[in-house]
């Protein structure tokens, strides 16, 4: 029920795209996010699949990987193209049903749409696929420390990002353990109306709570037992550092994209 | 028979990069009324195996027949878990109720008893692994200690008096006296009701004394099985799967590398005496 949660997962590999600088990867993906929204035709939409492509496929990832992680994205797809496809209205009529109409124009942008959900999607889970969790989190509170005079906890929003990260595997399993277990006493968590089945969580839901709730007491002791003090003060074993190899890729990435945008694709 | 399983292969996650082959061809046949002990290190598909038995996992390939159910797609498996008890790893974690009389019922209420047969099926269920009903039904199971609250979880399978009691390392964790509490309580649900009994371990030494077979595992694949004197004869290769034999046989396969003559099926303090003062007579009468 579980399996193919794609957040957070890391697949390890060596290539030119993992290797890369986390701040600037996170700045190549932002800077795709913002160009994606910025051109808005078919050509250009083509190049930014070319993209994604490239990465995917220079990146060693298994295309079947990628595809698993839209599932949640179904019904978000489906939704958006119906939208469009019934309530865009411009082009020729292909159908007509007393008020109820069918025009080109929305089936074309209900199509580019979820094209463009898809990329954006596929895209930014390259980020979390190729990026350990450590050099994630380690790269937001590089951005954000220069926020750190007016207030933004950077560290602690890391870490705790750190820690939700580390712990969602953990979790996945312990529900999956609590739920064997309650169902080998007869509890039955798939069928039944939507209030059963919410009432049919609760033999899940506490025991899951109470042992989260466990785990970050003995995570605390942990930490301070390890004399964990907050940010102030601690060096890293890792140093990430931005090589001329980095800034000629945002370099290059920035400038393709601007070109692009500049032309009007 | 209780329990019949033929080539059983299980693969966990096929065609994705995290597959796993859990269990490998596995066949084994299991009587009504025995008490098994199902030996393996750390993954060497103990775990996986009985889950089959009550319809939490499904062959990949092969077959498995518990109590006349086959496990397979579409099985009762309301019908088949009221008769296979599968106890969990650390059981306690899997308590939610209000109170302990509460939690116990909760598989009955899911099998839709009558209320009175549900007091009385929680009332001996209780009783039976050592916990007062009237003292402990009202209470809060998060304010027990470990060993109770592992009881009283244990209670809530038992309640649904399965004809199979399947338990995982149900000992971990605990204290020595709570650990011989539990397998005392075991011992005498077993005899009193005669079920079939599986007990998986990791320790050959907390079983050996209560099993009338023990299943070793290795690597998805049943490595060895027979009684425990037999198997502990084979201390040497058991260590090299990763397992330990009883401290018991591990001085009595000393003592035979040192070229005594000395049994290795011993399986408790009693006969291991016995053949210490046999052999120590027979070696003075040697002088």
């Amino acid at each position: 029920m579980f399996k193919g949660v794609a957040i957070g997962q890391y697949y390890p590999g060596d290539s030119f795209f993992h290797r890369l600088e986390p701040r600037i990867k996170i700045g190549l993906v932002t800077i795709y996010v913002i160009s994606l929204f910025l051109l808005d035709s078919f050509w250009g939409y083509l190049i930014m699949t070319v993209f994604t492509l490239t990465v995917i496929i220079a990146s060693r990832l298994p295309f079947k990987l990628m595809l698993r992680g839209l599932k949640p994205l179904y019904f978000i797809l489906a939704f958006t193209l119906l939208l469009h496809i019934f309530f865009t209205k411009g082009g020729t009529v292909l159908f007509q049903w007393k008020k109820i109409s069918i025009e080109s124009a929305g089936i074309i942008s209900g199509l580019m749409m979820a094209w463009r959900l898809i990329l954006l999607v596929m895209t930014s889970s390259l980020l979390t696929l190729t990026t350990s969790p450590i050099a994630l989190t380690d790269a937001i509170e590089g951005l954000l420390s220069p926020l750190k005079p007016i207030g933004v906890p950077a560290h602690e929003l890391a870490m705790m990002m750190t820690i939700a990260l580390r712990f969602i595997p953990t979790l996945l399993e312990e529900a999956e353990k609590i739920m064997k277990a309650q169902m080998a006493r007869g509890a039955d968590f798939e069928s039944g109306n939507l209030i059963q089945r919410a009432k049919s969580m609760i033999p899940l839901l506490v025991p899951l709570f109470i042992s989260s709730f466990r785990r970050a007491d003995d995570l605390a002791l942990a930490m301070e037992a390890r004399c964990y003090r907050g940010g102030k003060g601690r060096t890293r074993m890792k140093v990430h550092k931005v090589t001329g190899k980095d800034w000629l890729t945002l370099g290059g990435f920035v400038g393709t994209m601007a070109v692009l945008v500049w032309l009007g694709i | 028979m209780s329990i019949i399983a033929a080539n059983l292969t299980h693969i966990y996650s096929p065609d994705t990069p995290w597959t796993a082959k859990a269990l490998d061809d596995v066949s084994l046949e299991i009587q009504d009324g025995e008490i098994i002990g199902l030996i393996g290190h750390t993954g060497s598909g103990k775990s996986t195996l009985i889950q089959h038995f009550n319809g939490l996992l499904k062959p990949t390939s092969g077959s498995v027949q518990v109590q006349g159910f086959k496990v397979e797609k579409g099985v009762n498996l309301r019908r088949l878990r009221q008769k296979v008890g599968l106890v969990f790893q650390y059981p306690e974690h899997q308590l939610f109720e209000e109170t302990v009389a509460i939690d116990v019922a909760f598989g009955l209420k899911n099998a839709g008893l009558p209320r009175e047969e549900i007091q009385e099926r929680v009332e001996h269920a209780l009783r039976a692994v050592g916990i007062d009903y009237e003292t402990f039904k009202d209470r809060s199971p998060f304010e027990l200690s470990g060993g109770q609250m592992r009881r009283v979880a244990i209670a809530g399978v038992l309640a649904m008096q399965p004809e199979v009691l399947i338990l995982d390392e149900p000992t971990a964790g605990l204290d020595p006296q709570s650990r011989n509490d539990l397998l005392a309580h075991l011992r005498r649900i077993q005899q009193e009701r005669g079920i079939t009994l599986i007990i998986v371990s990791h320790s050959m030494d907390e079983v050996a004394a209560m099993v009338s077979r023990i299943i070793v595992m290795d690597k998805g694949r049943i490595y060895a099985q027979g009684r425990p004197g037999e198997i502990f004869r084979h201390g040497q290769e058991l260590r090299q799967i990763g397992l330990d034999v009883p401290p018991l046989t591990q001085l009595m396969l000393a003592l035979r590398a040192r070229g005594q003559d000395l049994p290795t099926d011993i399986l408790n303090l009693e006969e291991a005496r016995a053949a210490i003062s046999k052999w120590r007579k027979g070696g003075q009468a040697n002088v």
